[in-house]
């Protein structure tokens, strides 16, 4: 298992005017190696989800547990002893000295994250990247991360070339300013950037964005070659071809809170009209066959020929 | 030539002067037709929206609207025919109400005071709109924003109007809206000449024609269902077709036959 939420709340300035309860209670795994859509409306959560795999964001409750190492709301040894309180106080709901005593559990068995390790084990790719360029050359961009990491020059420089190949970007860039390159290209070279780091685990908050399909289309085939390359991902995205054609699992969330683990297939096999999504037009198609009185098995099928298949198998039987 | 809205002859056009975007493109749009045109960015769809917008001038050829050339000397004259919805909604705002917005190309036309309200509200109705007349702009949806941006371009009675991607910022239901409204203003005016540039094929099925854009040059044209039929030569330009001829074309290959020519049918003909 890659990542683990644990009883995780967040609230955003909390104690303020402006406290606003954002995740509760979130309980969730993650797969080591798998492609998990992240999926849900603007202001549902997910990107202060994803913000809390490399600690951007603390838990306000709960912890979160990547490769190993816990994320806790405060440092790793006062929380135990809260928690600790927690279960002796007399006040507390039997409800919540249960909570502390799996949260106990967790961090009696794990040790605390480092942020410099988890920084380089988790990747986060935010949305428009190129904007986050700035070195004078695109190779110094890419090699900016493994520098900061603690690797030589040299090491450094290997890194990014590496990196740069994987997304396409060959040498003739490699002392050509960032700004000058054209806006796909620039997108490359800021994920670049972040493989240079060979984090375990890469997210990516809606990495299409703005891009016309074929770039879209070319920038999927990438992070899926990655994923095959045994990198776990996790894409946030509105998208819904993309959880369909590439990932693994998907998360739904809704008004802070994980409304399903589920596969792509099972999603639009039974989330028909809901609005958190909009199903491919090959799904809700089927759904209209379905709703006529067509045994379809929708979860069994996967693109159009699957369709004129088991369309033949159903009348052949009839 | 009465029949023909926009006519391009040996139309070239390049932004950098060494490598064209546009390369001797010749074609004839019929009035009153539907047109749709696809191609990736970079395939010079857009360059010849604009081209026949105005907004650019052909570095050779000549460009025709209603048999006037479209040159500095001709071109306001022409541009009260050229009705142009934009991409981005928030864009085209001018007024502080739905009210002003429509009034807006109205009062610039010297549009008397006292006709204009009941042709206002004529507008609005017609895209839906006739209850949100006094809102503000910006607390529309992204689908509403272009309606009326649709109803401001009505009002000032077009001949042409251009839709230069004007769904791709919106949700699906705000594409919806649009796609709808399109369907509805042929319905109403069958003079009106209407192209619509989009990146999204399922958009394309209800146009008469559909002109395939690739590297500057025609790739295809024809009626949708002979382009979407050579499923093979557009796939070849990393283009897809919609779902109706996806679906037919699997079922071709099963060995089953289907006629239809929409998706409803196609779901009346799979499954009765």
């Amino acid at each position: 298992m890659a990542v683990k939420f644990k009883h995780v709340n967040f609230t955003y300035s909390p104690k303020s005017p402006f406290e606003h309860d954002a995740l509760f209670d979130i309980n969730l795994e993650i797969d080591k190696n798998s492609f998990t859509a992240v999926i849900g409306h603007t202001g549902s959560g997910k990107s202060t989800l994803i913000q809390h795999i490399n600690a951007l964001l603390l838990p306000t409750n709960g912890v979160v547990n990547v490769n190993e190492t816990l994320i806790t709301p405060i440092r790793f040894r006062k929380y135990r002893r809260y928690l600790e309180k927690t279960i002796k106080n007399k006040k507390k709901t039997n409800e919540q000295k249960e909570i502390a005593r799996n949260l106990l559990d967790e961090i009696n068995n794990f040790n605390p994250y480092k942020k410099k390790k988890l920084r380089s084990e988790v990747g986060i790719v935010f949305q428009f990247p190129e904007y986050q360029l700035f070195e004078e050359t695109v190779l110094k961009d890419v090699s900016f991360g493994p520098r900061n990491f603690g690797k030589t020059k040299e090491e450094a420089i290997n890194l990014a070339k590496e990196a740069l190949n994987r997304v396409g970007i060959d040498e003739t860039y490699y002392e050509r300013s960032p700004f000058e390159l054209s806006g796909g290209e620039k997108r490359r070279v800021a994920i670049a950037g972040i493989l240079a780091m060979k984090p375990s685990i890469l997210i990516l908050d809606e990495p299409t964005a703005g891009l016309d399909p074929l770039s879209s289309l070319k920038m999927m085939e990438l992070f899926f070659e990655i994923y095959r390359q045994g990198i776990t991902i996790i894409l946030v995205t509105h998208d819904m071809n993309h959880v369909l054609n590439y990932s693994t699992h998907v998360i739904v969330m809704r008004d802070g809170k994980v409304e399903r683990k589920t596969t792509p297939r099972e999603l639009f096999a039974d989330l028909k009209g809901e609005d958190v999504i909009s199903l491919p037009p090959l799904y809700k198609f089927m759904h209209d066959l379905v709703d006529r009185g067509c045994p379809l098995k929708i979860d069994k099928i996967n693109n159009e020929k699957d369709l004129a298949r088991a369309i033949k198998g159903l009348k052949g039987n009839a | 030539m009465k029949n023909v809205a926009i006519s391009l002859k040996n139309v070239s056009y390049s932004y950098d002067k060494k490598n064209d975007v546009i390369k001797n493109v010749s074609l004839d749009i019929e009035k009153g037709k539907f047109i749709s045109v696809i191609g990736h960015n970079g395939s010079g769809k857009s360059t010849f929206a604009k081209l026949i917008m105005g907004l650019l001038e052909p570095k050779e050829g000549e460009i025709k609207i209603f048999d006037l050339p479209l040159d500095g000397e001709h071109i306001s004259q022409i541009r009260p025919y050229l009705g142009i919805v934009f991409q981005n909604p928030d864009n085209q705002f001018i007024g502080a109400t739905v009210r002003d917005d429509i009034a807006f190309g109205l009062e610039n036309q010297c549009y008397p005071q006292n006709k204009m309200d009941p042709l206002i509200e004529e507008y609005a109705s017609r895209v839906g709109m006739s209850e949100l007349l006094d809102k503000e702009p910006g607390n529309l949806s992204g689908g509403q924003k272009q309606r009326v941006a649709i109803a401001g371009v009505l009002a000032m009675h077009p001949k042409i109007i251009v839709f230069d991607e004007a769904t791709a910022m919106l949700d699906p239901q705000g594409k919806d809206d649009i796609n709808k409204l399109i369907e509805l203003m042929r319905k109403k005016n069958e003079e009106l000449t209407l192209i619509t540039i989009t990146h999204n094929v399922e958009e394309t099925q209800t146009s008469d024609e559909v002109i395939v854009f690739n590297e500057g040059e025609i790739y295809m044209r024809g009626k949708p269902e002979d382009v979407f039929l050579k499923a093979d030569k557009l796939r070849s330009i990393r283009l897809d077709t919609p779902l109706l001829y996806r679906v037919k074309e699997a079922f071709l290959s099963v060995g089953i036959k289907l006629k239809s020519k929409s998706i409803d049918e196609l779901k009346e003909e799979i499954w009765p």
